[in-house]
């Protein structure tokens, strides 16, 4: 069983403390996605289940055993690297056959592992080649490649779509879910582009700052993101933000007076409420009046925003409504679909 | 944009002179070496008698001897421990640039300061000789630069300590060169240290190799100064290279041809290391201008 | 934890004794030189050379600088240092301004050519000097330089051209098109867009220039020997001749001082310079 644990993981660099207390506990076969901005720790995090970098307190366990004093090479852990980091003196199939080399497995059995391998990844065309010779996608694959050969317990993937093209990088997205489909192997994913998080994880892990603000499936943290962060981060277009006063009864009250919703235990005071574009529409009972400043057609979808005197919106349409820039409009908002946070921690109030 | 005349005007005097001092010269030389002159230069060509006198003679066939051995000790010399000095700084050490510094300052002096140093070093009357025999190791000899056999090795050794310090250098740079994921990506795959620089480091280090080469080979086909202020090409001539050649053949022995014809062959040795070497880096350079 | 600190430890303690092994093996013919330098002649003779001196004096220092017998002459090193320093300064100022020139002719202008000039200019750094010591003789004899000063000055001008226009070609080919480019249509004229815009930010390559060109000016031996005479021997030419001179007594604490003087301001630009140096030495060999 390839299960991992990582118990209290923190991790300074001299005075600066670079990750707080993470614990994850991950079930065998799990596809997990590490997500957030840069600089918020994910690839120090990496590094640190590789064995790339020494923790400064914690523990991380492997299908129950204890690797935090392991080195990387004997820790049964695949990385791809977000620059792929193939060898560019060898070839492709010495680069795929490199790890097993390393750990004296006979030649034939790794010409073997490198042709099915290859297959697998569909670039048996490209054994004899140098990475230099190579596009962004097939170095991809090779990386890839280089990384299924050993049959590993855990798979780390460090951002590995993030320099190719647009187009290459949904289709290798596709590709890395199926890949995941088929070997089953316990997967961590490390990825800046929100997309990616919703569309590839079983649960996504988003971490701001060195620690982790959520852990969750993503229809979870999309529908009830854990704070005020976590919110902004995720959806896109982002989250409509608004700051309001909650008052005894339980109301909430924007600064022009308007009431967005109501939340029936909690501070009173100034709060933050949130509500994403897709929930807002353009109806005439609405509780927010303001006037349309831009209108972007994007095909399928319309975004109209809405400038309502004291901050802007986005509401986002289907299809191609008739709005009108400049006019006078006022938008629903359900009260089911408010998010409310504290003003000063940023956690969820409801 | 296209150079306007003003430009070709300021490049003009440089060129001029380079033609004239360096080409002009070399073909000045080089006709030279086909005259008959001796004390003073006479032009009249009478063909390649020069360059069958210089094959024949004994001193000459000792200075190449000579630098065929000091040239490939030197080489490889400055290679090896150019090297390991590169690999050892690039362990994240403390105190690396004092390291660097200390390997680096014999680049610094001029080869006399740094011979006349060494000369009294390796005396066998006042110098090591004398130290080992101080603290006790009485069987200890170190007559090298007063043996005529050992006396080059004497000039090796001090060219090696001059110069590994730039070969460090060189080495560093191309080692610092090396994308780091590509080495974590050989540490995750199992990989112990020394397998890392055999088979990922070292193999990407082609370029520093190569300028490394071209850089030695040049230097020690124009070894002069080292040689004077060491050993003064002694004992006798023991330690002649063909730079000492070529100076005592031209002003000492007013043998000018032959002392030209010899500046044409070390010209040669040197062209043919050198110019493959200019070729792959103006090449280069013409792809992106 | 302490597995891992063990297997680090040991190879950590192996590493910083082989690098202080090397250290001491590079430092040592300075130490050498210095502490020799300070004692006196019997010492040096009766004893180690590597040991601490019993005794101290100077007067090896005072001998090198004013007494010393160069030639015919006993005037220690004191003419010969000024001579070179006489030599160095124009010839590394006069070198690196062409230098520069060159570096943005070659670089910010397109004529046909261009690429066969910058490989002879590469050229001309590697060549044996020994080719054009005959003609360069009597060269300067025509120019009436021959044994002068100026005449050396002149040399190392020629032979330095080569290398400060390598140096400033390749930082000015890097230099960004936008710029000349932006500063171009604004109406910048081939003299204006050096003085204002490139040399101004040409700092870090002039430095280089400078350090190379006076290391090499200073240190070099064989144009010198070849090209002055008594009165306008550089300092490399006088210590040699002090050495190797075969009459008398060989005053060895005096030789380790004068070399130490004629290498201090080399070894004092070095010091000094730092990083500078190393660019200038990694700036001839490596693509840039």
């Amino acid at each position: 069983m390839a299960d991992l644990a990582l118990k209290g993981i923190h991790k300074l660099f001299g005075t600066t403390r670079v990750l707080h207390e993470i614990d994850i506990h991950l079930p065998d076969g799990e596809f997990l996605v590490l997500v957030g901005p840069s600089g918020c720790g994910k690839s120090t995090l990496m590094n640190l289940i590789a064995g790339l970098e020494e923790p400064s307190g914690g523990s991380i366990e492997l299908g129950g055993k204890n690797i935090t004093n392991v080195g990387p090479a004997d820790r049964n852990i695949s990385m791809v690297f977000q620059s792929y980091a193939l060898y560019p003196n060898m070839t492709v199939a010495a680069n795929i056959a490199f790890p097993l080399e390393m750990r004296g497995v006979p030649k034939a059995e790794r010409d073997k592992t490198v042709a099915s391998v290859s297959a697998t990844l569909q670039i048996g065309h490209l054994l004899d080649r140098r990475p230099r010779q190579l596009s962004g996608g097939q170095r991809q694959r090779v990386a890839i490649g280089r990384a299924l050969a050993r049959q590993p317990q855990l798979f780390l993937f460090d951002e590995p779509l993030s320099n190719l093209d647009a187009k290459l990088r949904v289709d290798m997205r596709a590709e890395i879910k199926r890949l995941h489909m088929r070997t089953g192997v316990t997967t961590i994913y490390v990825t800046h582009d929100q997309v990616e998080a919703m569309t590839l994880g079983s649960r996504i892990a988003v971490l701001n700052g060195g620690s982790i603000q959520q852990l969750a499936t993503p229809l979870e943290i999309y529908t009830r993101p854990a704070n005020r962060f976590v919110a902004e981060f995720i959806g896109s277009p982002s989250i409509n933000m608004f700051d309001a006063t909650r008052d005894d009864a339980g109301e909430l009250r924007l600064p022009d007076g308007a009431v967005i919703g109501t939340l029936a235990q909690g501070p009173t005071g100034k709060v933050a409420v949130g509500v994403r574009p897709e929930d807002l529409s353009i109806r005439d009972d609405g509780q927010l009046q303001g006037r349309i400043s831009l209108v972007e057609p994007t095909g399928p979808e319309t975004y109209a925003l809405i400038d309502l005197g004291h901050t802007e919106i986005t509401v986002r349409m289907s299809g191609l409504p008739n709005v009108q820039l400049g006019a006078a409009v006022r938008v629903h908002v359900p009260p089911a679909s408010i998010h409310v946070f504290a003003a000063d921690s940023g956690l969820r109030l409801n | 944009m296209k150079a306007p005349l003003i430009a070709k005007a300021v490049l003009s005097p440089s060129v001029l002179l380079i033609a004239v001092c360096v080409y002009g010269y070399i073909a000045f030389t080089g006709w030279l070496s086909f005259t008959a002159s001796t004390m003073m230069a006479t032009l009249t060509y009478s063909g390649p008698e020069a360059y069958v006198r210089l094959m024949g003679l004994n001193n000459w066939v000792l200075s190449v001897k000579n630098l065929g051995i000091f040239a490939t000790l030197y080489i490889v010399g400055c290679g090896i421990l150019g090297l390991l000095l590169a690999v050892l700084i690039d362990q994240k050490i403390r105190a690396e640039s004092g390291f660097r510094s200390i390997f680096l300052y014999p680049m610094a002096l001029s080869f006399i300061v740094t011979g006349t140093a060494w000369k009294w070093l390796m005396d066998p009357s006042i110098g090591l000789e004398r130290s080992m025999h101080a603290i006790g190791w009485d069987s200890f000899a170190f007559g090298w630069v007063k043996d005529s056999d050992l006396a080059i090795y004497c000039v090796v050794i001090a060219a090696v300590w001059q110069t590994s310090g730039f070969v460090m250098a060189l080495f560093l740079a191309g080692l610092r060169g090396v994308d780091a994921e590509v080495v974590n990506a050989a540490r995750l795959d199992g990989a112990r240290p020394w397998r890392i620089y055999q088979r990922v480091i070292f193999p990407q280090l082609g370029a520093s190799f190569i300028s490394a080469f071209v850089i030695l080979a040049h230097m020690s086909i124009k070894s002069y100064d080292l040689v004077i202020a060491l050993t003064n090409g002694g004992p006798g001539r023991a330690s002649w290279l063909p730079s000492l050649f070529m100076y005592q053949y031209t002003f000492t022995r007013n043998e000018m041809a032959v002392g030209a014809a010899s500046a044409v062959l070390m010209l040669i040795a040197i062209a043919i290391v050198v110019i493959p070497y200019i070729l792959r880096e103006t090449r280069g350079e013409g792809r992106h201008v | 934890m302490s597995e891992r600190t063990f297997a680090t430890v040991w190879p950590r303690v192996l590493l910083y004794t082989l690098l202080i092994f090397f250290a001491l093996l590079f430092a040592m013919p300075l130490y050498v030189m210095l502490v020799n330098s300070v004692k006196p002649l019997e010492e040096i003779r009766a004893g180690d050379m590597m040991a601490w001196p019993h005794e101290l004096t100077f007067q090896p220092w005072h001998d090198a600088w004013s007494l010393a017998q160069i030639g015919v002459q006993a005037t220690g090193l004191k003419p010969y240092f000024i001579n070179s320093f006489l030599m160095a300064i124009p010839g590394v100022a006069i070198s690196t301004a062409i230098g520069a020139l060159n570096g943005y002719v070659l670089t910010q202008f397109r004529f046909r050519g261009a690429h066969l000039v910058f490989a002879l200019l590469m050229f001309s750094v590697f060549i044996p000097f020994q080719i054009v010591l005959i003609p360069m003789a009597r060269t300067l004899g025509l120019l009436h330089l021959a044994g002068t000063v100026p005449g050396l000055v002149l040399v190392h001008v020629v032979y330095g051209i080569g290398f400060t226009t390598l140096f400033f070609r390749n930082y000015y080919a890097a230099f960004p098109g936008e710029l000349v480019r932006s500063a171009r249509m604004d109406g910048a004229g081939f003299w204006r867009l050096f003085w204002r815009l490139l040399l101004p930010n040409s700092g870090p390559i002039i430095v280089v220039s400078i350090i190379w060109q006076f290391t090499n000016i200073w240190n070099d031996f064989l144009f010198g020997a070849s090209f002055s005479d008594y009165s306008s021997f550089p300092i490399t030419v006088a210590l040699n001749n002090l050495v190797n001179s075969s009459t008398g007594v060989k005053e060895y604490n005096v030789h380790f001082a004068a070399a130490f003087i004629a290498g201090a301001p080399t070894l004092a630009v070095y010091i000094l310079s730092g990083k500078y140096f190393v660019r200038g030495l990694m700036a001839g060999s490596v693509k840039g």
